[in-house]
């Protein structure tokens, strides 16, 4: 059930948003408002990315070259809209950063749940 | 960068009509749509600038766009921006005048070359050397490159014949000094020739002098022809052989030298033979240490040519010591305690400046805070807190450049003013005020630091409050009012504990001025008139100067509305006195002078005291018969009597001077004891001797009017011109003016300390009001709550009131403790005043609490009358 409640979102830190993004633009290109929703919806509200910190991110991982970006004529209608899309180096970035991910999100377990350990 | 500025708020733009759109899809109207997709995204400007700031990639480009934006807030609120740069300027201002004055006086090398080789040597402590001790100390230092003499400055009367052989004679102020004073200096002269080394060797030898700049275009209208010139100094005929340069060095900074004779020519210009007497300690040395001799080299040679000195003349040259300083060090060290105050003011005007510093940070953090959500945001993003830091230093870099710009130029006036308030007695002070880059560098610098700092302490006070704002926004119901100490309320209470100081120490000194009016100065200022006389400048000999003075008493007393006339050397509390030494009572023959008591020394005509209104306690004044020729006879002041003769009286008794086998004088009378040198000095023997005992060439004329004495003077103007016409006349006032000097320091030091207190007081209670005020506006949901609780106005009231007074009471109790500490500094300026005086304290507490009240009551009396509905609604 997608929470109400403001405190109960979670605040995005900066590293994760970079790394959300990253993923989302895995399964091919899209724009900044595309992306925002894509996220929303996928965590059901749980994870609200403020809208204003979205855009200077985008920009961060153009300037990083983790993305490119073309203003591109959109699919569906005859609007031009600025389109980000992974580069060869972003891919590789996003798969470290999945990697440093999961063994945070491991360690964490084994302490909070010790009795849950994964057996790997 | 404008194609990227387009770029983002095109994306930015598209971003919000699709929000809307997607609104609009969950069935909101499309103005309700756009609003609602605006909020969502949240101040756009502000994610344009932060993603803008994305691209700049060097640190100048972000500086200049951190510039910008702060240029750009300022001019959104011309109002504070106004009060924070003018609280920034009046700080700068103020230090920056202090500091011209102080490093006019005491820092500032003299425009010559390689001023750090130049010292100063005193005899004993801080006093004059004499010539036969220059001449000693000249031919035997090896540390020294060269040692010059120079005599304090002198008034003479200068003649200049014009064209048609008239002798215009008007006062000037001459220095003697020997020839190779200029050479030490490393001055020469812009036109004609410097002294010649053989021209200080034998008296009365060369009648040349060199005239200053000023002097040659005011009373030679800068005629090139002046050199070979005859002028007359004192009637005694020199020629000119020189003009000095524009801004010639003065060595004591403060008295200007107007033209310069040779020092073997100090008798013919009328300033008596002073060249033999190893006793007339008249003469002030600067000299120049060899490349590589350090001060201490030269002070161990010194002891050691004193020593030789006082072993070859034992009499003459007892217990000699010479005192050697660099030449900076030396400034201003004869007058005792005045190069301290110079700091201690200076430490005054530093503590204002913190408080106008404690204000600009008050109103920055209550600025920020009404951006406390953007400010959130930002810092929750976590790159957020080197961005607000930065943006806040470049903010007060702005304010700083500028405050501290206007801050340096009102000095240039500030420092004039400053110096427009100096006593002047005989002559006009000089302090050279003119710019010196140093402090243009240091109130920069000082500037851009004060710009810095201020930045660093907003931020950290802007984030710290922010997250408690933060969380009290999310915590709508709290049983405790806001937290005690937020840094806001910590600054306001430094504010009130430097008001504090800056109050005690004007107290203290307004309690000392009044001290200072009631001390007893033994005489009555009331209705007297002075008037300095001085026939030996037109060369008469001790005859003619008898003859005419008194002639000048008998004019003097047959004036209409004269009750008493007298004269005397020196006036008491001039700055100075006749001379000092030692008395031996008849009957001790030990002929040390060591551990004996100084004694002044004055003389005086008959009836002095009574028309200067002192009193004769017991014994009788000097009369006519006391003259030459006639046995030896004193009046002495009550100190001085019970000095010697504790027991008994001292009328009939003996004493004798220079020796216990000198001249025997008898105590003839014994009046009160007054103050002779300065208005805090201890309590001094003082000898009068009669002027017909003695030798006479200047003198001082008292007149006792029966009104205000004023009217007489043009009247005796008047006569003693019909004496003499050339006998200069050189200052006339009443006696109160004249003693007016002595009470210049009580006075400045209340006055200044006054101003500077006032101000610190007034930033303290802004800074009071504004942090209550912002208290106030922060608390409506707070207010509204209790007021829809049932809290009545008077609670809020009081709960308000609370607060501010808690704050000023702790730092008004900080102030105190400060304040007894800091006292201490001041004890040596005050007249019978003790720094830990509990009125002073308890008056200041006083006044800080007051003006405090008042301060919180405003705000928190609005605070009161806010309705309750409306405040709520706030939210």
């Amino acid at each position: 059930m997608p929470p109400k409640n403001p405190t109960d979102r979670i605040e995005l830190l900066q590293g994760t948003l970079d790394m959300l993004i990253l993923r989302t633009l895995l399964f091919g290109p899209a724009h900044g408002h595309e992306i925002a929703k894509h996220i929303q919806r996928t965590t059901e509200d749980v994870l609200q990315v403020e809208h204003g910190s979205l855009y200077p991110a985008l920009h961060r991982l153009e300037k990083k070259g983790w993305l490119a970006a073309r203003w591109e004529t959109a699919k569906d209608r005859n609007r031009e809209f600025k389109y980000y899309r992974l580069t060869p180096a972003g891919r590789k970035q996003l798969a470290a950063e999945e990697s440093k991910w999961r063994q945070l999100a491991e360690a964490i377990g084994r302490v909070m749940w010790p009795s849950d350990a994964k057996e790997s | 960068m404008p194609r990227r500025d387009d770029d983002i708020e095109r994306e930015l733009r598209d971003h919000l009509d699709l929000e809307a759109e997607d609104q609009q899809d969950r069935g909101l109207n499309p103005r309700d749509a756009r609003y609602a997709a605006q909020r969502a995204l949240g101040n756009t400007a502000l994610i344009h600038e932060d993603t803008r700031a994305i691209w700049l990639s060097t640190t100048l480009e972000r500086f200049l766009q951190d510039t910008r934006y702060a240029l750009r807030a300022m001019r959104r609120n011309p109002a504070f921006t106004a009060v924070v740069v003018l609280s920034l300027a009046l700080g700068v201002g103020l230090n920056t005048s202090v500091f011209t004055v102080l490093n006019a006086l005491l820092l500032r090398p003299l425009p010559v070359p390689e001023p750090g080789q130049l010292v100063r040597i005193y005899q004993h402590d801080y006093g004059n050397a004499s010539y036969p001790n220059y001449r000693d100390l000249q031919s035997a230092a090896t540390t020294l490159d060269s040692l010059a003499a120079y005599s304090w400055v002198m008034p003479i009367a200068l003649g200049i014949e014009d064209s048609r052989l008239a002798v215009h004679t008007e006062q000037a102020l001459a220095t003697t000094v020997s020839a190779n004073y200029f050479r030490t200096l490393g001055v020469a002269p812009r036109l004609g020739r410097d002294f010649l080394p053989e021209e200080d060797a034998v008296a009365g030898n060369a009648p040349v002098a060199i005239i200053g700049d000023q002097l040659w275009r005011t009373r030679f209208r800068a005629d090139p022809a002046v050199l070979g010139r005859a002028v007359r100094i004192n009637g005694y005929p020199f020629s000119v052989i020189g003009v000095a340069p524009a801004n010639v060095p003065q060595p004591e900074g403060l008295f200007a030298h107007e033209l310069w004779i040779p020092v073997s020519m100090c008798d013919e210009a009328g300033i008596g033979n002073r060249l033999k007497n190893r006793r007339n300690s008249w003469l002030r040395l600067i000299g120049r240490l060899k490349p590589g001799a350090t001060i201490e080299g030269l002070r161990a040679e010194a002891a050691v040519i004193a020593n030789q000195v006082e072993a070859a003349e034992p009499k003459d040259a007892r217990g000699l010591k010479f005192s050697p300083y660099y030449e900076t060090d030396a400034r201003l060290r004869g007058i005792p305690g005045v190069r301290r105050f110079g700091w201690i003011l200076q430490g005054i005007v530093a503590l204002v400046l913190v408080i106008a510093c404690a204000n600009i940070v008050n109103l920055q953090m209550a600025r920020s805070l009404s951006r406390a959500r953007e400010i959130g945001i930002r810092l929750a993003i976590g790159a957020g807190r080197t961005r607000l830091l930065r943006q806040f230093i470049t903010e007060n870099l702005l304010i700083a450049f500028l405050g501290g710009s206007l801050g340096l130029i009102a000095s240039i006036w500030g420092a004039k003013l400053l110096v427009f308030f100096a006593p002047s007695n005989q002559a006009e002070f000089t302090i050279d005020t003119s710019a010196d880059w140093k402090v243009v560098i240091l109130a920069l610098a000082g500037s851009a630091a004060i710009g810095v700092l201020l930045g660093l302490v907003t931020t950290m006070a802007a984030a710290r409050s922010n997250q408690s704002a933060m969380m009290k926004m999310s915590a709508a119901l709290s049983s405790r009012s806001h937290a005690w100490f937020s840094p806001r309320d910590l600054l306001v209470g430094a504010q009130v504990a430097l008001s504090v100081v800056l109050l005690a120490s004007a107290g203290l000194f307004i309690l000392s001025l009044h001290n200072a009016q009631q001390i007893d100065l033994g005489l009555q200022p009331q209705n007297r008139l002075t008037v300095a006389v001085n026939p030996g400048m037109q060369r008469y000999d001790n005859n003619q100067v008898v003859a005419f003075h008194a002639e000048a008493l008998r004019r003097a007393k047959t004036l209409p509305g004269v009750i008493s006339a007298a004269s005397t050397f020196i006036l008491p509390l001039s700055g100075g006195y006749l001379g000092d030494g030692f008395v031996w009572p008849h009957g001790d023959s030990q002929p040390s002078e060591a551990g004996r008591p100084m004694v002044f020394f004055d003389r005086i005509s008959p009836d002095y005291f009574k028309a200067i209104g002192a009193t004769l306690l017991s014994g009788r004044e000097f009369t006519g018969h006391d003259r030459q020729g006639s046995p030896l006879v004193a009046v002495v002041n009550d100190t001085f009597a019970r000095t010697f003769w504790p027991n008994g009286n001292a009328i009939g008794k003996r004493f004798h001077t220079q020796g216990p086998e000198g001249p025997s004088h008898e105590i003839i009378g014994v009046i009160r004891d007054g103050k002779y040198n300065s208005l805090g000095e201890k309590p001094q023997p003082h000898v009068y001797q009669p002027f017909l005992q003695d030798r006479l060439d200047a003198f001082v004329l008292v007149l006792h009017a029966a009104g205000p004495p004023e009217v007489l003077a043009s009247a005796i103007r008047a006569e003693l011109r019909k004496i003499d016409p050339a006998v200069p006349v050189t200052a006339v006032k009443t006696m109160e003016e004249h003693l007016g000097y002595a009470y210049w320091g009580a006075r400045f030091g209340a006055g200044l300390l006054s101003f500077f207190a006032v101000l610190g007081l007034t930033l303290s209670a802004i800074g009071l009001y504004g942090v209550l005020a912002f208290v106030v506006s922060r608390s409506l949901p707070e207010i509204g709550i209790r007021g829809a609780l049932g809290a009545t106005p008077n609670l809020i009231l009081r709960l308000f009131l609370r607060r501010g007074m808690v704050i000023s009471l702790c730092g008004a109790l900080g102030g105190v403790i400060a304040a007894f500490a800091a006292s201490r500094a001041l004890t040596s300026y005050l007249y019978g005043v003790s720094p830990s005086n509990p009125w002073v304290l308890t008056a200041v507490a006083v006044v800080m609490l007051s003006v405090s009240f008042i301060a919180s009551y405003l705000p928190s009396r609005r605070a009161a009358q806010i309705e309750p509905l409306s405040a709520l609604r706030h939210e």
